[in-house]
């Protein structure tokens, strides 16, 4: 487990997929992943073409998707990134983005082996 | 947890799909029928079809703005109660949204306890409405009359407070002062069948002892000097509602006395008057004391205490709330920016840093005030350090230390001959830096060490583009 997922919790993750019962829990596990993996390639692919409004728009959607999984600290990192984007601290977001992009490789991981425990 | 059937569904506007599902599953569960939409298109026309009155909408939809979709909505049926779902950052838009008339905004992750809750205010559930107007009180909390912060603690709190609402049970609360006692009161009171009824709060501390039990019980006319006319009491005032006595261990010896046997017959005899009148009033109390203290102190009756303790709510303070202190600084950061008309665009991160790390020994009030004083002295923007007031880094005294972090040390005894060839500017920056590190990157520690206000170090690391620590 990387360091920004040490402490992943997903106490309230699994008491969501509870709540949807075993089919839509699992179809929730199923677009969790799905839905990290987009965000993921989104931040690459607008950090590479510098284009801060994408940044901004995958930042928002890691920032509640790393938080629903309970990454905590993978939550701040992308909140950390965030606001250095807005600050217009480059140098500082794009060193957090590989760091950002990273941690969401294995929370995606991390979701599959969730996924492994339901299905 | 609220647990309510609502007949009309909630329309739920979200385009990240597992988030969707993810509230879907929340609401369900909670009893709430819901309607999905993914777009600023669905959104609409699931509104006009069905009798959606409540909505949750996330502000960036991939065809649209959502609240372009919240003025529609509005325009066409002004009684809707809008929701709206913001990312952290982006509480500037939730503000914006707020004066447009969403009735309230949520910040994502959205935790299942404060959805829950927001919901539940939103289905318009009459908390605190029936706080009377002449009646005695505390200073009205700023914030709307629902716990913000989803952690462990509160949620432990929320679901204790809706098990007891329903019966008659003497609620007990206990806290430091600031972790919202009387918030706790009213939620008690507004979950209850009695959520009609008047809720009359009374502070035994803040009232001469020589008038609490006029204020308490009323008086009849001409029964002391200075009562010109009959005066009905706080448990009379409560009748058919909740009667909150904060810092109930205030209270006299004798007048313990007369609360007791109120409780034992449920009446209240006026001063100066000669028969009892019976009243239907429920008792929540509170106080920022240990009441078994007081009782072995011989400050408080033993009996009455076994009276009241019927249910004890503990209320956290703040440092124990883990991620609620983020989420109550940006709620009342919009909230307040809405009331002063600034635009003000979230805490940036080490803002939000330091606050993890605060003691918070006023705890939400101190929270509050510091808001409220960054909302009145700034124009908007993102909030930064040194936009805090300075008196809240002394505060870091009481935190626990920060590890040391690796960093260059100063150079001790004579100058180095590196220093002494550069610019005054480089040379400051230079040894700033080097304060930092042997800090361990706290800026009050450093700047006590410099001799200068931690704003002072902020505003220069911010123009050097530096990472502070808070």
């Amino acid at each position: 487990m990387t360091g920004t997922l040490s402490d992943w919790d997903p106490t309230d993750l699994r008491r969501i997929i509870s709540l949807a019962g075993p089919q839509d829990g699992v179809q929730i596990l199923h677009h969790l992943r799905a839905d990290l993996e987009s965000a993921r390639e989104t931040l690459l692919s607008a950090l590479a073409a510098r284009d801060n409004p994408t940044l901004r728009r995958a930042s928002h959607v890691l920032i509640a998707l790393c938080g629903t999984a309970g990454a905590r600290s993978l939550h701040r990192t992308a909140e950390e990134f965030h606001g250095h984007l807005l600050q217009g601290t480059e140098a500082t977001a794009t060193a957090l983005a590989d760091r950002l992009a990273e941690g969401v490789l294995g929370l995606s991981a991390l979701i599959s082996d969730e996924l492994a425990r339901w299905t | 947890m609220n647990r309510q059937t609502t007949s009309a569904p909630v329309l739920l506007v979200e385009d990240t799909v597992s988030l969707r599902l993810v509230y879907r599953a929340i609401l369900t569960a909670a009893g709430h029928p819901v309607d999905l939409a993914s777009s600023v298109a669905e959104g609409l026309a699931l509104f006009r079809t069905g009798r959606a009155r409540i909505v949750l909408l996330d502000l960036v939809l991939p065809d649209g703005e959502g609240l372009a979709l919240m003025r529609t909505m509005l325009a066409e049926r002004p009684d809707t109660r809008v929701i709206v779902l913001t990312a952290h950052g982006s509480v500037g838009r939730a503000v914006e949204a707020m004066r447009a008339g969403a009735h309230d905004f949520l910040v994502k992750p959205v935790e299942e306890a404060r959805l829950l809750a927001a919901l539940a205010n939103a289905a318009a559930i009459p908390v605190a409405r029936s706080r009377s107007a002449s009646a005695p009180s505390l200073a009205a909390n700023p914030i709307a009359p629902a716990f913000i912060g989803g952690s462990e603690p509160m949620a432990r709190i929320q679901a204790k407070i809706d098990s007891v609402a329903k019966s008659m049970a003497t609620v007990f609360i206990t806290g430091e002062s600031g972790t919202g006692k009387e918030l706790a009161a009213l939620a008690v009171h507004g979950a209850s069948p009695r959520a009609n009824g008047p809720f009359i709060a009374l502070n035994c501390g803040a009232i001469p002892q020589e008038l609490l039990e006029s204020e308490v019980f009323g008086h009849m006319k001409g029964s002391f000097t200075g009562a010109i006319s009959d005066k009905p009491g706080a448990a009379q005032a409560a009748d058919g509602g909740t009667l909150f006595l904060d810092e109930i261990c205030e209270m006299a010896p004798a007048l313990q006395t007369k609360l007791l046997r109120f409780l034992q017959t449920s009446t209240v005899v006026p001063v100066g008057a000669t028969r009892p009148r019976k009243v239907n009033v429920r008792i929540v109390c509170a106080t920022n004391r240990d009441p078994m203290d007081a009782v072995r102190r011989g400050q408080f009756r033993e009996d009455l205490f076994y009276r009241l303790f019927v249910v004890p709510i503990h209320m956290p303070p703040l440092r124990d709330r883990a991620e609620d202190v983020i989420e109550i600084a940006e709620t009342a950061l919009a909230r307040f920016a809405q009331e002063e008309g600034r635009s003000f665009e979230g805490l940036s991160p080490e803002v939000r840093a330091l606050f993890r790390r605060l003691p918070w020994p006023g705890n939400v009030r101190q929270l509050l005030n510091v808001i409220r004083n960054v909302v009145v002295l700034h124009p908007g923007g993102l909030v930064t350090p040194a936009m805090l007031p300075e008196a809240l880094f002394l505060q870091e005294d009481l935190a626990p230390p920060l590890p040391a972090a690796p960093g260059p040390a100063p150079a001790a005894g004579s100058l180095p001959e590196d220093l002494l060839s550069r610019p005054l500017a480089q040379v400051e920056r230079l040894v700033i830096e080097a304060v930092l590190a042997r800090n361990g990157g706290s800026v009050p520690r450093a700047a006590r060490v410099l001799d200068v206000s931690p704003s002072t170090l902020y505003r220069k690391l911010e123009s050097w583009g530096a990472k502070a620590e808070g």
